[in-house]
């Protein structure tokens, strides 16, 4: 907490009174005390997070959810590609994202890759499997006055 | 390029200032009597004025907790799921019986998060930001805490001369990006030596219990 304090203040004066002046040792320093502080703390990865957070941020905050499910898919695909682990939930995600695109299938068998990875999330997978088969029966059911409904169903 | 690695360093430098904070240890025999594997991190609770602090908070949360080797719900399917029962409201969640939650998720664990603080004071010559939360993780199925932190964590700027100062202040808080203070709050909140212990997805499980 201190340390980020008085680093910034004194790297920022720095930046400021040397106006673009280029100080390469003083760069390479940088570049040194980076790889140190994340040497210093950070384990190697479990997952391969890709842009996971810059996705949620997408999705909570810029509320831009054709981004957001766009740096899913890529975190899915990079990491499938390169066989690297999937993190929590992006499996279940995905499911709902084809589930909203009216992709039942595709949905239920996301839900199920969830399970197979995490074997924690079986319960809720579960129900949400059951869910997409029960809007499934209900949309069959309904499907003669509402045919034109059945894409792009909301949670 | 320069301003990047600038940056960058400010950052490391904060991580490793998270890293070297030693205080006293916490009890943990709650936590390892029930053993959690997943944590379902339900609505944050916001305490300030700054309405949007949840919405940017939660994108900075999975990763860390996924990463100390929990089974972490998905956040944004977790809420779309509650909103569906009626529990639209953070408050409202954060008074459920914890049962509830095992019923509806099947989580081991569920994660309190309240936000205490999330401002940007710009006071003429130098500006501070600051973001404070309180985490606390309970077991679903009997409502005993598991364990609890509390993190804040204060960024300032300014210095240096009079004119260079007003404009640092000025810039930051205009541009107060919480982001990093919060992963920052969050690292330390949940890596070791206050942190919580790893896992079943973690190399450390049932391992680290000197860490602590």
């Amino acid at each position: 907490m201190h340390g980020a304090r008085w680093g910034s203040k004194k790297y920022m004066k720095n930046d400021r009174y040397s106006l673009g002046e280029p100080k390469p040792n003083y760069s390479k320093f940088m570049v040194l005390a980076v790889t140190i502080g994340l040497a210093g703390c950070s384990a190697p990865s479990i997952y391969h997070w890709g842009q996971f957070e810059d996705g949620l941020h997408d999705r909570y905050v810029s509320q831009n959810h054709p981004q957001a499910d766009a740096y899913l898919l890529e975190t899915i695909t990079k990491a499938e590609q390169r066989n690297l682990r999937i993190p929590p939930g992006a499996y279940a995600d995905y499911g709902f994202l084809l589930f909203k695109r009216g992709d039942r299938e595709g949905a239920i068998a996301y839900f199920e890759k969830e399970k197979h990875f995490f074997p924690e999330s079986g319960a809720f997978m579960t129900k949400l499997i059951e869910r997409v088969k029960q809007k499934e029966s209900d949309s069959a059911e309904k499907q003669q006055p509402q045919a034109a409904m059945t894409q792009g169903t909301q949670p | 390029m320069k301003s990047i690695l600038i940056v960058a360093a400010c950052v490391a430098l904060g991580l490793l200032s998270g890293c070297v904070v030693q205080p006293a240890k916490i009890d943990l025999a709650a936590f390892h009597t029930h053993k959690p594997r997943s944590i379902v991190i339900v609505s944050v609770l916001n305490e300030t004025t700054e309405i949007s602090a949840p919405s940017v908070f939660v994108s900075t949360i999975t990763k860390p907790l996924a990463e100390r080797g929990y089974y972490v719900f998905p956040v944004y399917l977790t809420d779309l799921v509650l909103r569906d029962f009626g529990l639209a409201e953070a408050g409202h969640i954060h008074q459920l019986d914890t049962q509830r939650l095992f019923e509806l998720f099947g989580a081991d664990a569920a994660l309190f998060i309240t936000i205490k603080d999330w401002s940007s004071k710009y006071i003429v010559l130098a500006s501070t930001v600051v973001v404070e939360m309180d985490y606390e993780l309970k077991d679903t199925r009997t409502g005993t805490i598991l364990w609890r932190s509390k993190q804040q964590v204060a960024q300032s700027s300014g210095g240096g001369d009079p004119i260079s100062m007003v404009i640092s202040a000025a810039i930051t808080a205009m541009l107060a990006d919480y982001l990093p203070l919060a992963r920052q709050a969050n690292n330390q909140a949940f890596i070791p030596p206050r942190g919580l212990p790893a896992g079943p997805y973690n190399a450390d499980y049932g391992r680290d219990q000197d860490k602590f």
